[in-house]
């Protein structure tokens, strides 16, 4: 009885923590026609985000927002795997952003509509460089233009 | 007697659960994400704004760099910034490419120091912590 509770709970134990930790949607079949195949996959959203940031970085409107990221590597990292995790899952693909809600990740920053337009428009131009297609590029855009309520302002 | 064989049971389900989770947190496919090359970011700035085909050269001789995943000019043109692999190439190696032969001083850009900037620190030492036990 006693070894028959141990092995329960052994058993327990481990299904719980091979199924409650599962942080990519693996097990998930990926619609060939979703945004995020469309886009090329995931290698291609990590590329457009790598030129995005850089566009970002290169963009004297609002890139002294983001040099305390720049000159954080861990920092960076965090910002680049949360934008890179948000695009593919809201494009369709087998990710799961694991970022903070876009209100809590910009409240206290008094973003202005300048400066949101001036990020939207470096995204624009990474996507542009990888000559990704107007039907794509305005599925994205619509996709995050929403979200401007909780950024602008807050 | 029973109280004792309950302590034992729930020390051992305890170390167990734990042994348990930490092979999971070591033998688990990482993912995606965690899968891609880690990127560092620089931000320089050229001593003079270049002309159209200097900017192209720039652009050109960085993008042929190992290790570089994206570089952008400001709109005006002095600054740039490049994105690259820090385990394939250094920023000071990056820095002498953009100088073309030293054509350009190329130095990073500073910032003034901002009130503004809200860290999430718990992310940040949640992800090294999980950084650090990926050991296998
Ligand atoms: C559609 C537009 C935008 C999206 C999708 C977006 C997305 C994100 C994401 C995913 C994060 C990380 C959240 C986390 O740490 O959990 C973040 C953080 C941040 N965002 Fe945005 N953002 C947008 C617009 C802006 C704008 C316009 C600015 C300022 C000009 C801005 C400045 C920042 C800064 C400074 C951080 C903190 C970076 C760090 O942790 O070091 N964001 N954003």
């Amino acid at each position: 009885m006693r070894k028959f509770v141990l092995y329960f709970v052994l058993a327990l134990a481990v299904g719980m923590s091979l199924t409650a930790c599962n942080d990519d949607k693996v097990l998930y079949e990926i619609d060939p026609n979703s945004l995020y195949s469309r886009l090329g996959g995931f290698d291609a959203i990590s590329a457009v985000t790598d030129q995005f940031l850089a566009n970002v970085a290169a963009d004297n409107v609002i890139n002294a927002r983001f040099a305390a990221t720049v000159a954080n590597p861990a920092r960076l990292q965090l910002l680049r795997n949360n934008l890179v995790d948000q695009i593919c899952e809201a494009a369709g693909g087998p990710c799961r952003y694991k970022g903070l809600n876009m209100r809590a990740a910009h409240t206290g920053m008094n973003i202005t509509e300048q400066e949101f337009n001036a990020l939207v428009a470096d995204l624009v131009a990474a996507l542009n460089r990888f000559n990704v297609p107007e039907k794509e590029k305005n599925e994205l855009l619509g996709i995050l233009g929403p979200m401007k309520p909780d950024i602008v302002g807050r | 007697m029973t109280s004792k064989w309950f302590l034992k049971s729930t020390g051992t389900a305890a170390a167990l659960s734990s042994l348990v989770l930490f092979l999971y947190a070591n033998l688990r496919q990482p993912t995606l994400t965690e899968q891609m090359l880690p990127v560092h970011l620089k931000i320089f700035e050229l001593d003079r704004t270049p002309q159209a085909h200097e900017q192209q050269a720039v652009l050109a001789v960085l993008k042929q760099q190992l290790g570089v995943t994206a570089v952008s000019f400001s709109q005006e043109g002095k600054t740039f910034s490049v994105t690259y692999c820090p385990d394939k190439i250094t920023a000071e190696k990056l820095r002498a490419a953009a100088s073309l032969n030293e054509a350009f001083k190329v130095s990073e850009k500073t910032f003034p120091p901002s009130p503004a900037c809200p860290v999430p620190p718990l992310d940040e030492v949640k992800h090294k912590v999980l950084g650090v036990l990926r050991i296998f």
